[in-house]
């Protein structure tokens, strides 16, 4: 087992690396010179400003040496520095990322624990009215866009209601937490749901469930106990996909609900052309779905004990 | 290119106070707005002392005789002082204060700004929390005229190289520091010094040279070659004192924990989400005019709290978590009135919102054709389907409370027989839906920056009713200098904010023509002659220090950009705050967008 994790870890340093390289080759790949883009809205399009900003960016020394840099700067997380606000993006990151980390895990959590009842519910009931409203249900949630679901919770529960704030308050609980989870995780839960009840049917029809069934055992007990247990590997994988996903509906979600959080920070530096920090927050989204999908395949050999045993 | 042949030695740069394009989605005017953002000739001179300036400068009149001297020669550098105007509020004000002292206010502001370092940022949501915290030496009033702040007096030498000051006594820095000539220097040779890394205040600072100190309280500015915008500038929050101490502070922190003289102490930053300020105890300096009040500030502190998406800024007030918001959608402004909300109107400086016009390039080469869309353009029609009638139609090449603002609608009014006439009159004739000439269809290739398409479709619908057809673009911003200077297109949208007319400079001069130039009309390909007669006025109005003149002259170069309709305006844009009952005394500064929070009250 131990073996396993370890492997899972070191397969992903390839993987990081290959990363990394992409991340920054963006700045060599914009077409244009990336200093005149940034400069361009300002008031230094001087030869000597665009100059001046090269070779404080290093963009004039040769590429291994930029690279070296860039790597060195990873490693001590200091990624460079912001051009709009002067400071280490390493910090801008860290003062920002456990807000979106929060709602990531909030809406992992609620697309788990709506969508897998869901699916449950509709496959065990399958055709009836039950099985009809869920993945009526499901489909909702998957077709409707986060922003226009983001501003209809606001107008339900904070402005006519007034349960919920719209924006993040000051020694809040995690009420303001509520609604940006809430609609952020329907549209994975949806697919959870829809997911879940196509995979748990093919497997309650399988014969060691029959057996099961034949044994004596309650349905409740096959389905959660034999059925479900199978029926959640593609639903954990898809789960596992969903974190790249959910982090790209952070982008909306931090911005509908005026959160803090790396997605709203990336989509800011790109409007500014604030190349180090979009590098920066790019690089840490893609590390986080990497690691995302390595705790995806070390849970795999909790719920597959074929993984587990199948070590060679 | 862009070799400025006057003064700088820099590229030819106007401010143009560039609002920011923070947000992607479902906002109108916020996406086209950064569109500018630079350039050229600092000439923000605008009204100063000379006739307009009221009370103060009246007081002043018995002042000696070398301030007079200077007020004619030099014309930009006046005299004033401003015990007269303490005084006076402040024995009014005294009762009031008690009254109204106390309460917190929260702004929805429509962002973050980048740093609070005035002199690295160029963004207006940096300057917006900088009036908190910050005072200048000079300050404007609503109708551009000067009055002191931290400087009590300021004269131009007669050669117009040499400004001095005469600062006010008793005014310290949050961090206890005593503010003197030595502060003034500080930040004045920090603007110039590239460690500073100052994208606009080193622009518009012009030829600066240095800063000599002559006693505590009086300095002498010398600039390189005259530059009568140099008095100007200093009343914008480009050019705030901040306290010396910061040369001890790390670069970046001196954005994030600034120390200033104004009305408000920075409390915090919480990245993302909101600043708070505190109210500065012993401030009892604030210039009045512009401000109705003299002391401290009324309200124990403020929070800026960031919140780029317009739909979630409306939803936070109206869930009355924020007290006021910026920036509110003109579409959202007649309800939130209708539920007993307020509404603040600044109304922007420089040139409208509108579309630069290629006067080279079929079919606009046709001087019938850029009269016929100046005349058939149904501006009535888009403020009210856009804006809900909240930003109001747009005709001239500059906004009405721009200084040097001459009045077109004489001549560009809502005409739509006369546009077809003007067609006709031409030699185009109508097939179907468009006018043809020669077998050719007269069909606009318009380009619009950004994300935002809504404006050009509004302008597609009002002026397809004329006969005129066009081929919409929207494309990103980063394609703007390349449309313009290869001259793609018929008509660019364009909104251009500056506190001053010499913005004009930026998109009619002759020396702006260039892949990182921002003029685009190609006259001198289409009436070379005309470009020169238009260089040489732009380039006085530039140089003229005397106002009045300065008002002739622009005069005539807004009539030269009407009589050609080089210019498409569309709309005059407006900042509108709307805030709840409790809020009073909320002003807009002369920028119209800025707010002087120093006089705002909170009942409970």
């Amino acid at each position: 087992m131990a073996v396993y994790i370890v492997r899972r870890f070191l397969y992903a340093i390839p993987v990081l690396f290959g990363v990394s390289i992409l991340v920054f080759s963006m700045l060599l790949l914009i077409p244009g010179d990336p200093v005149s883009l940034m400069l361009s809205e300002t008031s230094a399009t001087s030869k000597a400003a665009v100059e001046a900003k090269r070779d404080q960016l290093g963009l004039n020394d040769p590429i291994y040496d930029q690279y070296g840099r860039f790597l060195k700067s990873v490693v001590t997380l200091r990624l460079g520095t912001s051009i709009q606000t002067n400071r280490s993006v390493g910090s801008m990151i860290r003062d920002v990322f456990p807000k979106t980390l929060e709602l990531t895990v909030a809406a992992t959590l609620l697309t788990f624990l709506i969508g897998v009842p869901l699916g449950v519910i509709a496959a065990v009931k399958q055709h009836s009215l039950l099985d009809t409203a869920s993945m009526i249900l499901a489909n909702v949630g998957v077709s409707m866009p986060i922003f226009w679901l983001g501003l209809i919770l606001i107008y339900i529960f904070s402005i006519k209601l007034g349960w919920l704030p719209v924006t993040a308050q000051k020694g809040a609980d995690l009420k303001h937490l509520v609604m940006p989870a809430v609609s952020l995780a329907l549209g994975g839960a949806g697919i959870v749901a829809r997911l879940t009840r196509s995979s748990l049917l093919e497997v309650l029809n399988l014969e060691y469930v029959v057996t099961a069934r034949a044994k004596g055992l309650s349905a409740r007990v096959v389905v959660t106990r034999h059925a479900l247990r199978n029926a959640l590997i593609p639903v954990v994988t898809i789960v596992g996909l969903q974190f790249g996903s959910l982090l790209g509906g952070a982008v909306i979600v931090e911005a509908v609900f005026a959160r803090q959080g790396i997605g709203a920070m990336a989509v800011n530096a790109i409007q500014k052309k604030d190349f180090p920090l979009v590098q920066g927050t790019v690089l840490v989204a893609a590390f986080a779905y990497v690691i995302a999908n390595i705790l995806v395949d070390i849970s795999y050999a909790f719920i597959d004990p074929r993984i587990k045993y199948g070590e060679r | 290119m862009i070799e400025d042949k006057g003064r700088t030695g820099k590229k030819d740069s106007t401010v143009v106070r560039k609002l920011d394009t923070l947000r992607v989605s479902r906002r109108s005017f916020v996406g086209w707005a950064a569109i500018a953002a630079s350039g050229a000739a600092g000439t923000l001179l605008a009204a100063c002392g000379g006739g307009d300036s009221t009370a103060t400068v009246a007081s002043q009149s018995t002042k000696s005789s070398s301030g007079t001297a200077a007020t004619t020669q030099a014309g930009a550098g006046t005299v004033a002082s401003t015990s007269a105007g303490t005084t006076a509020s402040g024995t009014q004000a005294t009762p009031s204060i008690e009254a109204k002292q106390g309460g917190h206010l929260t702004i929805g502001q429509a962002g973050e700004p980048d740093t609070l370092d005035m002199y690295r940022t160029e963004s207006s949501i940096s300057w917006e929390v900088g009036w908190a915290i910050f005072d200048t030496l000079i300050i404007a009033d609503e109708k551009l005229a000067l009055h002191p702040d931290l400087a009590t007096k300021w004269e131009a030498a007669p050669d117009g190289t040499v400004y001095s000051f005469t600062l006010r006594d008793g005014v310290k820095f949050h961090d206890g520091t005593p503010f003197d000539a030595a502060a003034v220097k500080f930040n004045l040779d920090r603007t110039v010094d590239p460690a500073t890394g100052s994208l606009l205040s080193i622009v518009d600072i012009g030829p600066y040279d240095r800063t000599e100190i002559i006693d505590t309280h009086n300095v002498k500015v010398t600039l390189k070659s005259p530059y009568g915008v140099f008095i100007r500038a200093m009343s914008l929050m480009e050019f705030p004192m901040l306290s010396p101490k910061i040369a001890d502070m790390a670069v970046e922190d001196v954005g994030q924990h600034p120390i200033g003289t104004g009305p408000f102490k920075f409390k915090q930053w919480v990245t993302q989400d909101h600043i708070e300020v505190e109210r500065f105890a012993d401030y009892n300096w604030g210039p009045s005019p512009p401000y109705a009040h003299s002391g401290p500030a009324y309200l124990d502190g403020v929070t800026f709290k960031f919140i780029p998406d317009a739909p979630t800024r409306v939803a936070a007030i109206e869930a009355n978590e924020v007290d006021a918001i910026m920036k509110t959608p003109g579409t959202d402004v007649s309800r939130l009135k209708g539920e007993g909300y307020e509404l603040e109107t600044g109304l922007q400086t420089g040139m409208p919102t509108g579309f630069i016009v290629n006067t080279n390039r079929f079919p606009t080469d046709d001087p019938a054709v850029r009269k016929a869309i100046n005349l058939g353009l149904n501006r009535d029609q888009i403020s009210k389907g856009l804006y809900a009638g909240q930003e109001a139609p747009g005709y001239c090449p500059l906004t009405p409370t721009t200084f040097a603002y001459w009045d077109c609608t004489g001549q560009i009014k809502y005409d739509p027989d006369g546009a077809k006439s003007a067609l006709e009159g031409a030699g185009w004739t109508k097939k179907g839906d468009f006018y043809q000439k020669d077998g050719k269809t007269c069909k606009l290739d318009v380009y619009i920056f950004g994300t935002d398409g809504k404006p050009g479709e509004a302008f597609q619908a009002a002026i397809r009713p004329i006969g005129i057809d066009c081929n919409l673009q929207v494309v990103p911003f980063t394609q703007q200098k390349d449309v313009g200077f290869s001259g793609k297109h018929s008509l660019m949208l364009g909104r251009f904010d500056a506190p001053d007319p010499s913005i004009l400079t930026l998109l009619f001069h002759s020396r702006n023509i260039g892949p990182d130039g921002f003029t685009w009309t190609h006259l001198n390909e289409s009436n070379p002659d005309l470009q020169k007669q238009l260089d040489d006025l732009l380039d006085q109005g530039t140089n003229e220090p005397d106002q009045e003149k300065r008002k002739e002259i622009y005069a005539k170069v807004q009539q030269i950009i009407v009589d050609e309709n080089m210019f498409i305006a569309m709309k005059y844009d407006a900042m509108l705050v709307m805030m709840n009952k409790k809020v009073s005394g909320w002003k807009m500064n002369d920028l119209g967008y800025q707010p002087r929070i120093y006089d705002v009250s909170i009942s409970s």
